[in-house]
């Protein structure tokens, strides 16, 4: 109960014609205008909104999900004398603040003095202003969120992986299956469960990034890289205009709570293929 | 009364004629903070200020502890918070959760905080107040909303133009001659950028915050252009003023390349640090900003960095913008004449004068401009008093953030090019009209 | 197919796994590698499919050395001990990879899976998950995935030690009879010595890393070629006693005046004989009963014969007059001793028939002609 009790909140606020500066005391009902507004709004469009929200939160979801599985591979390979610390390694921009990868990508882009450039322009691709197109940009963000969020992917498949029965992996082999249709046919489907739970991580860590895109693009130039956790926050605590914020919430919280209905149907459907 | 803006240009330069003419004998500052009842048990005053406010040198700290040995039942508690976190704090103690006596205010926030009786009315404090005709006029006038005080003024602080002298000296330029025209900023930022690889000539802030118009604001002014009318109800902005200053940002960037795109996520902060660590020749700031973040101490700054009025476009008059901070007493505090008498000791001349020089802040009182050696002395606190003599505030009305989104969005496009500029600024003003009439 | 193994060793660390090992398995035969735990036995098997990378040592199927050929290309069968089954899916999706990871023509590969699971007896189970199978099923489904490509080697490693008594005992049958139907060359390892036993062609004990010996089961139960392999092959194991030690006083008695022929073949001597060698005989050597033991058809007669501790098989008629304490006499058939040199563990023939001076020696006749 007390986990749903922000959410009630923010349904609440959703209806009413709540300011920051009202606050304290009781703000009228205004039914669904709140979503209206939001719907409505054309400084930015709602639609570039939810269209960048869509491009970054599935780019996140692909990137992570590959990259992590890709390292978590790697990394079970290896010798357990150096896979302990190398999975640390790996795990370090997953725990760094959101703030900090920000900056730190931020540096990555710029034009002149940053890495992406520097390792681009001697291949004859042109200086890139990353930040300051619209898909350049969203890219650009991915980028630095997969690396940011590919830690979850990489600890839930590699602690599934560890948890293969290696004689499987010998079946394949002397089935005669060569290591990448191992890889497909036996190793994947059997962390399936695991990839299901990092996809869902995944996919709301993309969906609710506030603070990287906050301090690399601040939604902009222009809204052109705002995404909805943006926008709760510039309605929110810019603007002052809580109720529209709170319908940015709520929008948020269905989407997640339909994320994590299809994961827990999806879950059930494979425990009972499976034991 | 709404604020009239070329009032304050003409009390502020009063002021300093005042101040360069002379000084006059300061009215003493222990005489004009009338005592407050002592109460008679222990009593915690709740004060939420900014962070660069708990500095060594704080007044606020020296006012405490005045204010403590003479009420010995008083604590006073100063609860620092950055920017941001000040301005939702104080909205949400509205909700609960501790409540401060007193709070410290950007100008901007004053409409928004007084519009809903968040903060106390200080009328009846200031009809009984001995140092009042020592504020200027301008600024009592922008302690008002709808007639009342409701604020008091702390420090002010002024837009300058700030260069980078190491840079100037590669380029080939005079490291003490700053441009003084838009043209001669284009000029010297194409021999930085022609002579010193990979400096960018000129910065500006345009990032989605509010300092990208904050920073454009002395454009505007200098060409005789306004933010809103003197009522405070309709965009004056998109006036030809307004679109020839936008366009001078646009061309720094689109036509004379001496500004890279990239300012675009650049806000003011960023930028003033780009200018000091050399990535960018020069740019118009507030001078104070960075200076005590930067490591380096004062006089080794200021061979480093020099301050000036912001460069003029052809037939403009000199002008800049000011900002600055204020203490408000909350409504439902209890011990508002302990409140008062503490945020009038703490803003009283010779408390606050150490700070407003070392900080590079604009006093508010007659008595502390009228220190003329100790800003005359430094070259920064002379030029930052210098522009508050031709300086406007930004508007204070209560949806100000809205407006400054729709000023820092106009600007952006015009800058991506997007948007032509008169396009940007008349859709902006239609949108700002909506929300301030 | 005939395999050979030649010169394996394999080294974990400082630990030596297999030590020198030599073996070859004949073309069509079934030979049991047997041993304890730690012998090495499994990664012997691990080395002939591949799986085992730091090793010494040269294989060859037939005359073709495949000592570099990875496991997914020497055309092995292998079952696991947890069957390894794909939990993912069905039966017949098990027993069908191998056949698809070969890009077999689509109707060869169902004719091909039908046919092993009518063999191995699992063609009612095709559409269920390993999750719905019991043990017994899981092992046949293993069995027909392995043997669905028709390998040139099977290889089985403790297939049995996951099912109970009685599903083993009829498993374990079931196993010899396909690999003599299929005619399949076939290493089954097991840690239980009545298994290789039962189905074993030949059967190899392992200790320490090496083969002790190598014999049909016959042959290794009645000759064993060492200690070790005398003492792990049969059950219940075989007395045994080292003459030179006090304990050893009933074979003393027992063997008699055929003893100097024995101590002539060796310096040391550890002489044995089985449970069921051991005979009730009132001629024979007495002591007194100190635990009778039902092991169900058989009765295991733990007796004190002159100071040595003796085990023997008896019938339960026999056991019937047996009770802790009570007088009891044995004597064992001369033919029945096994000698041991005491330091190499190496089979010993006396050098004159042990019987020649069967009626001699200390306390009357030792032993009662069969």
């Amino acid at each position: 109960m007390l986990v749903l009790l922000p959410y009630a909140g923010a349904l609440l606020f959703s209806v009413t014609d709540g300011r920051l500066i009202t606050i304290g005391t009781l703000p009228r009902l205004v039914g669904l205008s709140n979503f209206e507004k939001v719907v409505s709004s054309t400084g930015p469009e709602f639609g570039l909104v939810v269209a960048a929200s869509a491009v970054f939160t599935l780019g996140t979801l692909v990137g992570s999900l590959g990259l992590g599985t890709l390292l978590g591979l790697a990394v079970t390979s290896l010798r357990p004398k150096l896979r302990g610390p190398l999975l640390a390694l790996l795990l370090v921009p997953w725990i760094i603040a959101g703030v900090v990868v920000g900056y730190t990508w931020k540096l990555v882009y710029d034009p002149q003095i940053g890495l992406a450039n520097a390792m681009l322009v001697p291949l004859g691709v042109g200086r890139v202003a990353w930040l300051l197109e619209r898909w350049p940009a969203i890219a650009a963000l991915v980028v630095a969120n997969v690396w940011a969020a590919y830690g979850v992917v990489l600890l839930v498949v590699s602690s599934a992986l560890t948890n293969v029965p290696q004689s499987l992996i010998l079946a394949g082999q002397v089935d005669g299956a060569g290591t990448l249709t191992i890889i497909r046919r036996i190793v994947l489907p059997n962390i399936r469960r695991a990839f299901l739970l990092a996809a869902l991580v995944a996919v709301v860590s993309g969906l609710n990034v506030f603070d990287l895109i906050f301090v690399m693009t601040g939604g902009g130039p222009t809204y052109q890289t705002e995404t909805l956790a943006l926008t709760m926050y510039r309605l929110t605590f810019r603007r002052g205009d809580i109720g529209e914020g709170a319908a940015v919430t709520v929008m948020l919280f269905c989407f997640s709570l339909a994320l994590a209905i299809v994961y827990v149907w999806s879950w059930q459907r494979e425990a009972r293929k499976w034991r | 009364m709404r604020i009239r803006p070329v009032a304050v240009v003409a009390t502020l330069a009063f002021i300093i004629s005042a101040c360069t003419g002379g000084a006059q004998p300061a009215p003493s500052a222990s005489a004009a903070a009338a005592t407050a009842t002592e109460p008679t048990g222990p009593v915690t005053l709740h004060m939420f200020i900014r962070n660069y406010m708990l500095n060594q040198d704080s007044p606020l700290k020296t006012a405490k502890a005045d204010f403590e040995k003479k009420h010995p039942n008083v604590t006073i508690d100063l609860s620092p918070a950055p920017y941001d976190e000040q301005h939702q704090r104080i909205l949400l103690s509205k909700a609960g959760g501790v409540q401060p006596d007193m709070f410290q205010i950007d100008t901007i926030w004053l409409g928004e905080m007084a519009d809903q009786g968040l903060a106390a009315n200080l009328d009846s404090y200031y009809a009984k107040w001995a140092d009042r005709s020592d504020v200027p006029d301008s600024f009592l006038e922008s302690s008002k909303w709808k007639g009342s005080y409701y604020g008091l003024w702390a420090y002010s602080d002024t837009r300058t133009f700030i260069w980078n002298k190491d840079i100037f000296r590669k380029a080939g330029l005079d490291p003490e001659k700053p441009p003084a025209t838009w043209d001669e900023v284009v000029s010297f930022a194409q021999q930085i950028q022609a002579k010193v690889p990979g400096v960018a000539g000129v910065g500006f802030p345009a990032a989605a915050q509010e300092g990208t118009a904050d920073r454009w604001y002395p454009y505007l002014f200098m060409g005789g252009g306004s933010i809103l009318n003197k009522e405070q109800n309709k965009s004056l902005f998109n006036s030809a003023a307004g679109v020839k200053s936008v366009q001078f940002l646009v061309d720094l960037v689109r036509k004379y390349k001496v500004t890279p795109a990239e300012v675009l996520t650049q806000d003011a902060d960023a930028v003033y640090d780009a200018v000091l660590a050399g990535r960018y020749g020069m740019m118009l700031a507030t001078v104070g900003d960075g200076w005590a973040d930067s490591k380096l101490d004062g006089p080794a700054y200021k061979t480093k960095m020099g301050a000036a009025m912001p460069p003029l476009c052809d037939g403009c008059k000199p002008a800049s913008a000011a900002g600055g901070w204020l203490f408000m007493m909350n409504s439902k505090s209890a011990y508002k004449d302990l409140v008062w008498e503490y945020m009038t000791t703490a803003t009283a001349t010779p408390n606050i004068t150490p700070f407003e020089v070392k900080l590079v802040r604009v006093p508010v009182r007659k008595s502390g401009l009228a220190q003329a050696e100790a800003f005359k002395a430094d070259p920064y606190n002379a030029v930052t008093v210098q522009a508050a003599g031709v300086s406007q505030f930004a508007p204070w009305v209560p949806a100000y953030y809205k407006v400054v989104e729709h000023i820092y969005t106009a600007i952006q496009k015009a800058v991506q090019g997007t948007v032509p500029v008169k396009d940007a600024l008349d859709n902006a003003a239609a949108e700002v009209d909506k929300l301030v009439k | 197919m005939r395999v050979a193994i030649d010169g394996l060793t394999v080294r974990f660390g400082p630990v030596t796994a297999v030590d020198g090992l030599a073996l070859e398995i004949r073309d069509r035969e079934l030979l049991a590698l047997v041993g304890p735990s730690g012998c090495g036995k499994t990664t012997t098997l691990g080395f002939v499919a591949g799986f085992v990378k730091t090793a010494a040592g040269r294989l060859s199927f037939d005359d073709r050395d495949v000592t570099a050929v990875p496991p997914e290309r020497r055309r092995i069968g292998y079952v696991f001990q947890d069957y390894a089954i794909y939990p993912h899916m069905t039966v017949a999706e098990n027993i069908r990879f191998p056949l698809e990871v070969a890009r077999m023509a689509r109707g060869d590969m169902r004719r091909a899976v039908a046919d092993v699971a009518e063999l191995v007896g699992v063609s009612d189970l095709m559409p269920r998950r390993p999750h719905q199978l019991s043990g017994g099923q899981r092992q046949r489904v293993a069995l027909a995935r392995a043997l669905v490509k028709r390998p040139g080697v099977l290889l089985l490693d403790e297939p049995l030690s996951n099912l109970d008594a009685h599903l083993r005992v009829q498993t374990r049958a079931e196993i010899r009879r396909l690999q003599l139907e299929l005619g399949m060359t076939t290493i089954l390892v097991t840690h239980d010595q009545s298994e290789a036993l039962a189905i074993a062609d030949r059967v190899a004990v392992m200790w320490a890393g090496r083969v002790v010996a190598l014999a049909s089961p016959g042959a290794i139960y009645d000759r064993p070629a060492s200690l070790l392999a005398a003492r792990f092959v049969g059950s219940p194991q075989m007395n045994t006693w080292d003459l030179a030690e006090a304990a050893s006083e009933f074979a003393r008695v027992a063997l008699g005046g055929a003893l100097a022929d024995v101590r002539r073949s060796a310096r040391g001597v550890v002489v044995g004989v089985r449970p069921e060698d051991v005979r009730l005989d009132p001629r024979g050597v007495p002591g007194t009963v100190a635990l009778v033991e039902t092991l169900g058809r058989d009765i295991l007669l733990h007796a004190d014969v002159a100071g040595s501790s003796v085990r023997a098989l008896v019938t339960p008629a026999d056991a019937s007059r047996l009770r802790t304490g009570a007088a009891v006499a044995v004597s064992v058939h001369p033919q029945r001793w096994h000698f041991f040199d005491a330091e190499s563990g190496d089979r010993v023939e006396p050098l004159a028939p042990a019987a020649t001076d069967r009626s001699g020696g200390h306390g009357g006749p030792v032993a009662a002609v069969r």
